[in-house]
């Protein structure tokens, strides 16, 4: 074998062996970029498939979207009518909140006055309670005291109609003591009863008057002294003119400044005249 | 190198054994390849 057949030898086994070594790591290294990129492939087939489905679910969200937006394009032209009327409405209540506000100042001024009254009727109200209350408790006590009237009222009279039953019978006493007394030619005048057991004050006076007795009458004179000196009915008093005796009267009737009494003694020649004067301390 | 005609060959050397290792080296690098085209089923192009 010549020389250059043995460095060909040699050359191919390098190149060989290179060969191979590179083969071998191709083999054993070498990622499997076919399976990767069915793998890629299905996972961009499952992209694509949700993007589509995702697409779809966009769209028809979209689609109500773009109907929402519709909608509620009509109806914002159609709150800006209604905002339009309302701006109107709000100027028109405007000027009706000032005249309510107007309204309801003079609402709250008349309030005050009636809370005003009100209070006042009710402190009114406590008194005439309390008024009320005094009076029942008058009207009780007033009542209490009625009935207590009429208890004693209905004794007075019970009494009253005791006491008319004795006096009843006092009169008929009294007639047939009078019977009695004019049966024995006693006076039967209580005052002129008294008369003895009173006896008249010690009083100076003077004849008013004198009339002149008649034909089997009594004389009768008028005395300047009466009930406020002292004297009553029966009382007897001395006539007398200066220091001459004229006779004695007795009082018949007796009034309060002047007297009318009879004249149940007279001095011999001598007559009872006018300004004549009579005394009781004889 | 044995001269033509001769009935015994000449004896292997060293180059021959060089040879044999070539051989083997390329039947491998052979079946490495086509066991990576079998992951890919023979498909060259996509």
């Amino acid at each position: 074998m010549t020389f250059l057949g043995k460095v060909l030898v040699v050359v191919q086994l390098g190149l060989a062996v290179l060969f191979m070594a590179f083969a071998g790591a191709v083999f054993t290294s070498q990622v499997n970029w076919r399976a990767a990129h069915e793998q890629a492939k299905k996972a961009l087939d499952a992209a694509q498939s949700k993007a589509q489905t995702d697409l779809n679910a966009l769209q028809t969200q979209l689609d109500q979207l773009q109907q929402r937006y519709n909608q509620l394009l009509n109806e914002k032209t159609a709150l800006e009518g209604q905002v339009t009327t309302l701006t109107d409405d709000n100027k028109r209540l405007d000027a009706d909140n000032k005249a309510l506000k107007i309204e309801v100042d003079v609402a709250r001024t008349a309030a005050q006055l009636a809370t005003q009254e009100a209070e006042e009727r009710s402190a009114e109200s406590k008194l005439q309670r309390a008024r009320n209350a005094e009076l029942n408790d008058s009207r009780n006590a007033t009542v209490a005291e009625l009935n207590a009237e009429r208890d004693r009222i209905f004794a007075l009279q019970l009494e009253l109609a005791q006491i008319k039953q004795k006096e009843a019978k006092l009169l008929k006493d009294l007639a047939v003591m009078r019977n009695y007394l004019a049966s024995k030619d006693l006076p039967t005048d209580p005052k002129l009863m008294t008369v003895g057991s009173a006896p008249p004050p010690p009083v100076d006076g003077k004849i008013l008057e004198a009339r002149p007795a008649a034909r089997g009458q009594r004389m009768y004179v008028e005395v300047s002294l009466g009930q406020d000196d002292g004297l009553v009915v029966g009382h007897e008093m001395t006539v007398y003119r200066g220091d001459k005796y004229k006779g004695k009267i007795r009082l018949e009737d007796v009034r309060p400044d002047k007297s009318v009494g009879v004249v149940v003694e007279t001095a011999p020649n001598s007559k009872i005249e006018k300004d004549d004067y009579v005394t009781t301390r004889l | 190198m044995s001269p033509r005609g001769s009935s015994e060959g000449p004896a292997p050397d060293i180059y021959v054994g060089l040879l044999f290792a070539s051989l083997f080296a390329l039947l491998m690098s052979i079946l490495f390849l086509v066991l990576e085209l079998n992951k890919y089923e023979w498909k060259i192009a996509p």
